[in-house]
């Protein structure tokens, strides 16, 4: 036994390595000639790293449960950064759905107006023409537009072209109209026509200035509480048919650069007991305007702005055919009603499709013949530049109008190039035989597929919508307004008595149409001296239309006005509670001055409703 | 971590970091394992032979580590998984390669260590913690006597060579067993 525990420590001190040289080589000798010695040493050693090996695993047991914590952190980490991106994309798309169910966004679709927007019929051109650079060679600027852009170039059949238009989106720089003369507007604007309307029945009433509203039964709710007001309520109703009214209440008619006519505006507001109401969805407020002999009126919506209320087209539901309805005894001819080409009875035609006698070959030449047309038209080296390659699908649809020429136009296409030059191919169209419906001439939608094929593959491309609209210039579609044009026809006499429309809303509500004119374009401003306080509005003594200024460099400008036009200047100044009045009747191609003098409300009352009778 | 700094771990004897740093190829080694149709249980164990084999071999002077860390323990771990389920063929082991030669006998060398081991863990906890407390944190008798509440330090050096006796004893049985 002794032996045994010194051969032990003999070993341990020769693993720790204590031995000294002469021992060492004394121990190694020794476990090559001793082989019981060797067993003994051999045993040992595996004894200590069988010890050793427990050591090493309680080591490695440490280093894998960190492992296994580290992978379960990472576990957690991602997790828990999905469940915030989860969570932020909710919310992302949960607060960009409310505003869109609550007011529709304005518009996504990526809207390009050709120029023809304020040309209003086709064929007849205007010129742009600036008093202060009025000598400028048409050819020159002719030049200078087809090098900017060439589709915007409107090609015309027959009239002598003089120059064309470009509509730039003019910067808004309005005049922050002083806070003074708001309130004056405040204090002297008219007073509203207050009605009971009991809500539980249908309500007709004729305002006082002839407007008829008929009210459905329950179609008001508190704009707070969203809960149905049942009983009696009070109506607001301001009608502005005067001039006079529309000069106090601050009103001009414009569409944001378009100049409108108007044939009256409506204020209407509710409440019950004080507290506000607003329109049920749903609900519809018919309104019929009292303004003879006034065609193409459209509603607007007002948007009230410190400098006035701009008027904003309420959209149409398209292709949606507008059911006949009698109102006030008269026959109504639906005039507004889009059919589709495939649909309608007699088919609008090129004039050589005539021949055909059969409506269905007729047809077949029109399709045909528009096919040809645009094939032969389309200018395909537009696309030189862009790199295209491959198939390009253009769909098309445009309207052919009650005359014969073409309306709206929208286009799907790959690039916006592409819809440029087909709204140019498209409205260059030769005058067409309007399509008929049950006899009557109507609109009709057409639709045209057509694919470009350039060299190369085929990628695909997500379509944008390029559209040209006669007469809607921008407008904003809002899911929640439908407006329904109903005009009144006396079945022997074609003057349209009365504009009626249904309103989805409150607020400012305008019977216009926009202005007509074929005259030329100036462009129009106004120097005043001494200018703070002052607002100026120009009222058309041919047309009742009524064009707000902008104040820039101590200008007031006006903006592209019908060249030629009679008008009247009016400015209201209003500072240091004093109230001054200028009033000048000139023509827009004269530079005018205004002479100021001081008025009470009274007299300023009396000098606009003279005005009154040169508003038509 | 690079495989350099983890050697620079292992010779400055930052071994349980360098374990921890290993432990992120158990991932790799596992599905080898797997796929090899082991369990999970069995992935663990062969890797935990992986990277004692890997430190024994460390501690040698002559060894040097060729290839990077995941290649070595992978084919150690192939090697540990084949032993394990006793799949070495005669052709198999004839086409081996030095390196794997040298892997193979560390292997089986460590069977040795292993039967250790378990001879080991049959002792009393006893012994096994005074054998601990000797081999591995190097205490001095005086100490352990102190810490295991020996009478005297004499008690406490011969309780250890009896417990050390016994190891043996028992591993010593059970490599006959085995072998015969």
């Amino acid at each position: 036994m002794k032996n045994y525990i010194e051969n032990t420590n003999l070993i341990n001190a020769y693993l720790n390595n204590t031995l000294s040289g002469s021992e060492r080589q004394a121990f190694e000798n020794r476990l090559e000639t001793d082989t019981e010695f060797k067993t003994l040493y051999n045993e040992q050693l595996a004894i200590l790293e069988g010890i050793n090996r427990i050591a090493l695993k309680a080591e490695i047991n440490a280093a894998k449960q960190n492992y296994v914590r580290l992978k379960w952190m990472k576990y957690i980490g991602v997790s828990v950064i999905a469940i915030l991106v989860s969570a932020l994309i909710y919310s992302f798309i949960f607060k960009k759905e409310t505003p869109q169910t609550i007011e529709p966004a304005n518009n996504n679709e990526i809207e390009v107006v050709s120029d023809s927007v304020i040309v209003e019929k086709p064929s007849e051109e205007k010129i742009e023409e600036e008093i202060v650079a009025a000598e400028q060679s048409k050819k020159e600027i002719k030049e200078k537009k087809e090098a900017i852009a060439p589709w915007e170039k409107t090609t015309s059949d027959d009239t002598t072209i003089e120059e064309i238009v470009i509509e730039r989106p003019i910067v808004k720089e309005l005049d922050p109209t002083s806070p003074e003369l708001i309130s004056f507007y405040k204090s002297v604007k008219k007073a509203p026509q207050i009605i009971e309307v009991n809500t539980e029945k249908e309500f007709i009433i004729t305002c006082k200035e002839g407007t008829v509203l008929t009210i459905p039964a329950k179609s008001f709710v508190d704009v707070k509480t969203g809960k149905l007001a049942r009983g009696k309520i009070n109506l607001e109703v301001t009608e502005y048919y005067q001039l006079s009214d529309m000069l106090l209440g601050n009103l001009t008619t414009k569409s944001d650069d378009k100049q409108l006519e108007t044939g009256g505006m409506l204020y209407l507001d509710a409440n019950k007991k004080g507290k506000k109401l607003k329109l049920k969805s749903g609900k519809r407020i018919k309104m019929a305007f009292n303004n003879k002999g006034k065609k193409n009126m459209l509603l607007f919506n007002g948007e009230e702005r410190n400098e006035g209320v701009n008027w904003k087209l309420e959209s149409q539901e398209v292709d949606k055919p507008i059911s006949v309805k009698k109102i006030f005894d008269n026959e109504i001819i639906e005039k507004d009603v889009k059919v589709s080409f495939s649909e309608i009875d007699e088919v609008p035609l090129f004039q050589k499709c005539k021949e055909n006698k059969d409506n269905s070959t007729r047809r077949y030449c029109m399709e045909n013949e528009i096919l040809k047309f645009v094939e032969s038209k389309f200018n395909v080296s537009i696309a030189k530049d862009l790199g295209l390659t491959g198939a390009h699908d253009i769909t098309t649809y445009f309207v052919i109008e009650t005359d014969g020429t073409i309306g709206e136009i929208k286009i799907r296409a790959s690039r916006k190039e592409l819809g440029y030059e087909m709204i140019r191919v498209i409205e260059s169209l030769p005058k067409l035989v309007p399509g008929k419906q049950n006899g009557i001439a109507v609109k009709t939608v057409y639709y045209l597929p057509f694919e470009v094929l350039f060299k190369g593959e085929t990628v695909k491309q997500l379509p944008i919508t390029v559209r040209s609209d006669k007469s809607f210039d921008k407008v904003s579609t809002r899911l929640d307004s439908v407006r329904l044009v109903e005009e009144l026809n006396r079945s022997n006499n074609r003057d349209i008595e009365r504009y009626v429309f249904e309103s989805m809303r409150l607020g400012w509500i305008n019977c216009d149409r926009f202005a007509k004119t074929t005259n030329k374009k100036v462009k129009y401003k106004l120097k005043i001296k001494d200018s703070e306080g002052t607002n100026v509005k120009m009222i058309f003594k041919s047309m009742s239309s009524i064009l707000p200024s902008t104040k820039r460099n101590g200008n007031y400008e006006f903006g592209w006005v019908p060249k030629g036009e009679e008008v009247i200047l009016i400015a209201i100044k209003y500072k240091d509670n004093k109230i001054y009045l200028g009033k000048q009747e000139t023509n827009t191609t004269t530079v005018s001055d205004l002479e100021f003098k001081e008025v009470t409300i009274q007299e300023l009352k009396g000098e606009l409703q003279k005005l009154n009778n040169s508003f038509k | 971590m690079s495989d350099q700094k983890i050697m620079v771990l292992f010779k400055n004897g930052h071994r349980s970091k360098a374990f921890k740093e290993l432990y992120k190829l158990y991932p790799r080694i596992e599905k080898l394992i797997l796929s090899k149709g082991g369990t999970k249980a069995d992935a663990n164990d062969v890797f935990q032979e992986a990277l004692i084999i890997l430190n024994r071999n460390l501690e040698k002077s002559d060894f040097k580590l060729t290839s990077s860390f995941y290649t070595y323990l992978y084919s150690v771990s192939r090697f540990v998984w084949k032993d394990m389920q006793n799949q070495f063929s005669k052709q198999e082991l004839h086409n081996l390669n030095t390196e794997e030669v040298s892997i193979f006998h560390n292997v089986l060398e460590e069977h040795k260590y292993q039967f250790a081991e378990k001879a080991f863990r049959e002792l009393g906890e006893r012994c096994q913690q005074l054998l601990q407390r000797f081999y591995l944190k190097k205490m001095s008798f005086k100490d352990i006597a102190e810490a295991m509440q020996f009478k005297s330090e004499k008690i406490a050096k011969n309780q250890k060579y009896k417990c050390l006796q016994k190891a043996k004893d028992i591993y010593r049985t059970t490599i006959k067993t085995v072998q015969s």
